[in-house]
């Protein structure tokens, strides 16, 4: 019976009589493993748009603007004998070598020396003031492209875990990308490992390279397909009108002519609704799933893909009309639905075609 | 004191305590439909010493009424005084002292039900292992320092300490390890980012062009506020940091980012989210299988296969509606599913609401103990009363 | 498909005929042996597979509002002038007869305004005579009844007026007729070849297509579609096709699918989309010939019996290769014989014959009449009950629908045997009217819910064992409080008009036997409300939630408490006990119905309208039953005859009265 009464007091007397400040020195901590995302802004972490007001989405949008720029992906050549550990969010890329050699590539804030004398800790040793910074080493990486300053530790090393080795070396290079942004290799064993593993060390800075913009690292389930294609000779890639689309080409010879291929995860609306979106485009006959069953199909993606060709007038919004010519293809590829539509003339799409089909054809997922 | 017990065991407490729980119990009903969510009403009416409740068409004027909690604990002690320990030792009683020790039984598991169950959600994706899980209600704030290796550790702030904050006030977090003192402030039960605009001012801070828009608490199911706060990191030697956290963590589906600062030459992350807790054993979600009677949407059935290890001991499960797992004194149910708008998902996640209850149990054993107190009583009450019609016919 | 797309497909395809042939006006009755054959043609809805009978029935609910539907003795209707059409008849004309079944009053409206509305408003003058209308008559107003719908559905329901609603209603009401309406126009389509060499070469002499040779010859069509150059004729025949493809019924599935594994029947329209994917199998190919072939009969009365029974017969095979027709005629068996309203009619005969008696209270034979009638209709009930569970493979009591024979059974069978232990009469005077009532309810319900009430459960409530338990113990706890308020207004109406002015132990007989009823039912309510905690707490986690529901039967057993132990400390007595069992039935019936109608929580799953009427009605009729029992007892006091408990009469509590303190 004085439980309750005893609970109902635990919960008043607390917020009687509050500071403005407390003081928690807080004792439970936890180790983990676990994927963590740093250097985020706010809208990237919220999923805010404008002023959107409602819980984000999944998708991570790509805003611009203060914290950590996201890198492109990473790529590399690995040395022999080497082999790939999963990757974390943190690390860009993780590797083991043999004799128990762990390598790591990571990106972090923070100036040179702050991090340097960081691995320093680690292996018990003093950090270094501006003068020893500026003596380090520096040695071309990536392809010749960038300075990187390299850090030699040895001695008993203790990671942030605390798991010790005695006899450990690191290797390291630390490599600016940004203004205030450097990458880390790191590669920590037991001193012969490092000592044997040296050049390949060396090798794998040297193989370092960012992928180009444009495209997509290959995303998990329910995400857009990274593709990779071959333009045709006379073609050549033109600005997007719009972000949806994964690439829009045109011929240099006819460059009121367009194709652009654009993608809808799940089923996009199904084959036929959108073959008669394009027809109502061009003011064409819608057709019925008999015809729509009838039409011609092209191998795109490894998969027979639907090849619509059309010809009609194009209605602007001002009612004006235009001749109009249509090739589209439209690609069911797993769980994402692959379009690639061209339109112009009409005498030049019928001019193009041989082009746009060998360029359907290229399209290779990554 | 002699009459101070009377009264506690005395047939007018029972009644009034009936009656009170009673009109309690319609008005919480009632007002559901009107102005209150399930969890609303739960708390002002039956998780309550006192209800102020207003008339309804007469403005201003309110009623105060015992509250849940009071009649509960009257009703407790009205059963212990007058149902149990002053019970006539008879025969004839022996059916009602039997029930009143179950009705006994069954409160006393409220009472434990009441404050020390604990819940929380686990959501996995197929092929997902997990060891954890958040609570439901629960909310901490996490600084988060990366180690080597893909581990994180992680410094916890409860969130009693800085739900009840009020405006201005402010608690600080501090840890020998930890290069900075993070002040946790402005606590916002249902908030939402929103851009700073020119045209209005606000009495929160602005980070990045975002303050934290208070929004009405949540009517509907309670899980549904998402909670912020700010916090700021105090580092030697450099300005304070603000930044904006907000729980909306929904796994698996959803896993919002921390807020990230540089202390001592390295980044570090904070963010506000639903206390986790650990699982006794690791779970792996193997399958989903769900199916919607044939040509509607509306589910046949849902399951969820999963592997346990438990120490070295390997086991595999299915835990599906109206079958949950127990174990170690935790109990998994499966609670929800997903993708749902995506009838074209190839992978699926399961969600389980996993609590913790000493008194899970209890209820079903209660209610086998009233059950046998009534039949007792009762086949004696049936029996004499055949007796007596017989009697009362041949006279 | 959205609503909007579908009025206006359903629009075209009402106003171009040239697809389906019109087959005209029916010539003469449908013979009974057609209307069983096809009554059993097994049809899987809402996850289970039901006789076509069940599915019209329930359509006939939802469209007319009621079991039967009379047409005007005029001569237009040839036939059914005058006629009572059951839901098969007017299902197989709709199907077979569209556009004359389009001319049958079909539609069922509450109110004018609604006509009003939709800018008919000459039909609404006509309303005062009558408030049924037909498709025909409806047509015009259907392009804003599209607009209405689109308008009204964005409103929360709950804001809108009761005209918004009937909107709805008439809305959803037209477009599952036009479902029906369209379901067996491909058994008539004709599609004519044109004279083109390479039809010619797919279909030699052939002349006309049927559907089913359209889905046989699916690949040599899509050749010729494939041609690039198509000559008119081809493309036309192609169009014709194509229409006829797009507007195959997709609302009636009736074809198994082929694999066992697969759940889902198939309508012709999605039976289309396999034979594109060269899916479709010969026999669900010969399934659609049969219903052509049996099309083709209406106009041959001679053949169309057995064209019925080989349409019929070939979907049986299909259906119980898969198992799945075990149940089908055991369910029309069920409809047919219709043991529920057989049972309203035996109460009913109770009742009448109990009200002889009273005016012959002298004759031995009446009362056993009384007895036999409610008896047999009891029995009526009970199998009613059973021979639901066996369609259903589940324990009686797993919607709303069958709380109330199953209550009603309950009821009648301890008012019976308490009448067998007392021999008083009274509990058969509340036997049998109360059968009568409950059966009265049920057979409204069955109106106002419209939708079948067999099938399948949400997952949540899909265990056998808590359905079972809880729900059985629960419901019977609910009975008990029904039969104590019935037993208690007998004491009170007895009371305020004076029946047996003075006669002591009849007043306490009746006492007690509310008072044990009461004792049952806190058995049952009590031991039922638990279970359901325990199997909230197998299922979510929580024994209990304060959902409304729970508190329905918490309050259920609080008033139960109330009345025992205030009785057992004296406070109330045989007035006291009998009003507060009016209270008790008033109780039941909030938790029984009127918490469903708050809609909220996870109990959530029986809610209707119009039962807040009924509901208000009742609170009403027992709260002045309460009052004027009330000043019978205060006339009594008055007169200074305090009905106290004599200690002889009390044999039964005496000992129960607890020592003060």
């Amino acid at each position: 019976m004085f439980v309750p009464l005893a609970a109902t007091c635990a919960v008043v007397l607390p917020s009687c009589g509050r500071q403005p400040v407390r003081v928690v020195d807080v004792s439970e901590t936890r180790v983990v493993k676990k994927d963590l995302r740093l250097g985020r802004n706010l809208a990237e972490r919220f999923g805010t748009g404008s002023s959107s007001s409602r819980p984000p989405r999944q998708s991570d949008s790509p805003a611009g603007g203060g914290g950590m720029p996201s890198l492109p992906p990473l790529g590399w050549k690995l040395p022999d004998g080497w082999s790939e550990k999963p990757k974390t969010q943190f690390r860009m890329g993780s590797f083991a070598s043999p004799g128990n050699g762990d390598c790591s590539v990571s990106v972090a804030g923070g100036d040179l020396r702050e991090n340097v004398n960081r691995w320093r800790g680690q292996f018990g040793q003093q950090p270094l003031d501006a003068a020893g910074i500026a003596e380090l080493t520096k040695r071309p990486v990536m392809n010749g492209r960038v300075n990187g300053h390299l850090v030699e530790c040895r001695g008993a090393y203790t990671s942030m875990r605390g798991e010790k080795i005695d006899d450990a070396a690191l290797l390291g290079v630390v490599i600016p990308v940004g203004p205030t942004v450097s990458m880390f290799v790191k590669f920590v064993g037991p001193s012969a490992t490092v000592v044997e593993q040296r050049e390949n060390f060396f090798a794998l800075c040297d193989s370092l390279y960012f992928e180009s913009a444009g495209s997509n690292a290959p995303a998990p389930s329910g995400g857009r397909l990274s593709l990779a294609w071959s333009l045709p000779d006379d073609w050549q890639e033109v600005p997007s009108g719009s972000r949806y689309r994964t690439v829009t080409a045109a011929p240099k010879s006819n460059p009121a002519v367009q194709c652009w291929v654009s993608q809808l995860s799940g089923n996009g609306g199904g084959v036929r609704n959108n073959v008669n979106r394009w027809l109502g485009e061009i003011g064409q006959p819608y057709l019925g799933p008999t015809a729509i069953a009838a039409l011609p199909t092209i191998k795109v993606l490894d998969r027979d893909s639907v090849l619509i060709e059309a010809f009609g007038n194009y209605k602007g919004q001002n009612g004006e009309s235009r001749d109009a010519g249509l090739l589209g293809v439209v690609c069911e590829h797993d769980s994402n639905m692959i379009f690639i539509k061209m339109v112009g003339p009409s005498d030049a799409v019928r001019a193009e075609k041989e082009n746009f089909t060998n360029f359907c054809t290229s399209l290779e997922a990554r | 004191m002699k009459r101070i017990i009377d009264a506690l065991a005395s047939f007018k407490l029972t009644i009034f305590v009936l009656a009170g729980m009673f009109v309690l119990t319609w008005i919480g009903t009632i007002v559901q439909e009107t102005t209150m969510s399930l969890y609303e009403t739960q708390k002002v009416y039956f998780d309550s010493w006192f209800v102020i409740q207003p008339v309804p068409g007469l403005d201003g004027i309110n009623v105060p009424l015992p509250g849940g909690v009071l009649l509960m604990t009257l009703l407790s002690v009205n059963l212990l005084v007058g149902g149990i320990l002053r019970l006539r030792r008879q025969l004839s009683r022996i059916g009602i002292l039997i029930t009143h020790i179950g009705i006994a039984m069954l409160m006393a598991s409220g009472l434990v039900s009441l404050m020390v169950a604990e819940h929380g959600l686990l959501g996995a994706y197929e092929g997902d292992e997990a060891v954890e899980y958040a609570d439901a209600h629960h909310l901490e704030v996490v600084a988060f320092e990366v180690l080597d290796d893909g581990y994180v550790k992680e410094y916890l702030l409860p969130g009693d300490e800085f739900i009840g904050l009020r405006t201005g006030e402010k608690v600080t977090m501090r840890h020998p390890d930890l290069p900075f003192e993070l002040d946790v402030h402005d606590f916002i039960l249902n908030a939402s980012p929103r851009r700073k605009g020119p045209m209005f001012n606000v009495s929160v801070p602005v980070v990045e062009g975002y303050y934290l828009h208070q929004r009405e608490p949540a009517i509907g199911s309670r899980e549904v506020n998402l909670s912020g706060c700010y916090a700021t990191a105090r580092v030697d030697g450099k300005a304070p940091q603000t930044g904006i956290l907000w729980a909306t963590d929904n796994k698996p589906v959803r896993e919002t980012d921390p807020w990230t600062f540089e202390a001592d030459g390295k980044q570090w992350g904070v963010k506000l989210r639903k206390e986790v807790r650990e699982l006794p054993f690791k779970i792996r979600v193997d399958d989903f299988d769900m199916a919607f009677h044939p040509g509607t949407r509306r589910p046949e059935f849902f399951q969820s296969d999963i592997t346990i290890w438990d120490g070295d001991a390997e086991a595999t499960q299915r835990i599906e509606m109206n079958k949950p797992l127990r174990k170690s004194g935790h109990i998994l149910f499966q609670t929800n599913w997903g993708p749902q708008n995506d009838p074209h998902a190839t992978k699926h996640y399961t969600v389980f609401e996993i609590v913790t209850n000493p008194a899970d149990q209890w209820p079903a054993w209660s209610c086998y103990v009233i059950a046998i107190g009534l039949l007792i009583h009762f086949s004696r009450m049936l029996f004499r009363y055949v007796r007596t019609e017989q009697m009362v016919q041949k006279a | 498909m959205t609503t909007l797309l579908r009025i206006v497909l359903a629009a075209t395809l009402v106003a171009v005929c040239g697809i389906a042939q019109d087959s005209g006006v029916r010539r003469e009755a449908w013979p009974k042996a057609v209307l069983d054959e096809l009554a059993v043609l097994p049809i899987q809805e809402n996850g289970r597979v039901k006789p076509l009978d069940t599915v019209l029935q329930f359509a006939m609910y939802r469209i007319h509002h009621k079991r039967a539907m009379h047409l005007p003795d005029e001569p237009a209707f040839g036939v059914n002038a005058g006629k009572k059409l059951q839901p098969i008849d007017w299902g197989l004309d709709t199907m077979f007869f569209p556009g004359w079944a389009d001319t049958f009053p079909a539609f069922t409206l509450e109110d004018t305004v609604v006509l009003e509305t939709l800018g008919l408003n000459e039909l609404a003058e006509q309303k005062r005579k009558r408030d049924r209308f037909s498709m025909m008559e409806l047509a015009p107003g259907r392009a804003a009844l599209r607009d209405k719908i689109e308008e009204y559905r964005g409103i929360e329901k709950k804001n809108r007026t009761r005209v918004q609603n009937q909107v709805l209603g008439l809305g959803s009401a037209y477009l599952e007729y036009l479902d029906f309406r369209d379901a067996f126009d491909f058994a008539r389509a004709r599609y004519e070849i044109p004279d083109d060499p390479k039809l010619r070469e797919l279909f030699g002499d052939k002349k006309v297509l049927r559907t089913s040779d359209v889905l046989r010859n699916i690949e040599a069509l899509i050749a010729v579609v494939g041609d690039p150059n198509p000559s008119e004729a081809v493309s036309g025949f192609i169009e014709q096709v194509d229409r006829g493809v797009r507007g195959a019924g997709n609302h009636l599935h009736w074809i198994p699918p082929k694999d066992p594994n697969t759940t889902e029947w198939l309508s012709v329209g999605e039976l289309f989309q396999l034979a594109f994917e060269q899916q479709a199998t010969a026999e669900q190919i010969t399934a659609v010939e049969r219903a052509e072939a049996f099309a083709d009969s209406l106009t041959d009365p001679t053949a169309i019996t057995a064209a019925a029974a080989e349409f019929r017969g070939y979907m049986q095979k299909m259906a119980e290769a898969r198992g799945e027709y075990g149940k089908v005629e055991i369910e029309y068996a069920y409809y047919r014989f219709d043991s529920f309203y057989k049972a309203l009619l035996a109460f009913l005969g109770g009742f009448f014959v109990l009200c002889v008696s009273w005016l012959l209270p002298k004759s031995k034979w009446l009362p056993r009449g009384v007895v036999a009638l409610t008896l047999a209709g009891n029995l009526l009930v009970g199998a009613g009950i059973v021979w639901r569970c066996i369609v259903r493979d589940r324990p009686p009591v797993l919607e709303i629908y069958d709380t109330i024979p199953f209550i009603a059974f309950f009821v009648v069978t301890v008012a019976l045997v308490i009448e067998w232990i007392n021999r008083r009469r009274v509990a058969l005077a509340v036997a049998a009217p109360a059968g009568w009532i409950m059966m009265m309810l049920l057979m409204k319900f069955e109106l106002v819910e419209r939708r079948d009430n067999m099938d399948p459960p949400l997952a949540v409530l899909d265990t056998n064992f808590w359905l079972a338990t809880h729900v059985t113990t629960v419901t019977l706890g609910y009975g008990a409080g029904i039969l104590a308020g019935l037993i208690g207004a007998v004491f009170l109406l007895g009371k305020l008009v004076g029946f047996k002015k003075g006669d002591r132990p009849f007043y306490n007989g009746l006492t007690r036997m509310v008072y044990g009823t009461i004792c049952f039912g806190v058995l049952l309510s009590t031991v039922g409300t638990i279970l359901g905690g325990i199997w909230a707490n197998d299922s979510w986690g929580r024994f209990w939630g304060w959902d409304p529901k729970e508190n329905g039967a918490l309050m259920v057993v609080l008033w139960y408490l109330m009345i025992l132990h205030a009785r057992l400390g004296g406070m109330i007595k045989n007035f006291g006990v009998n009003i507060m069992a009016i209270g008790s039935a008033v109780v039941v019936a909030f938790s029984w119905w009127h918490v469903n109608e708050l809609g909220k929580g996870l109990h959530s799953y029986g809610r209707t309208e119009g039962v807040l009427t009924a509901l208000y009605w009742f609170y009403g009729t027992s709260g002045t039953i309460a009052v004027l029992g009330m000043v019978a007892w205060v006339r009594e006091r008055l007169a200074g005859k305090a009905e106290k408990a004599a200690p002889a009469d009390e044999q039964l509590e005496v000992k129960e009265e607890p020592a003060p303190g």
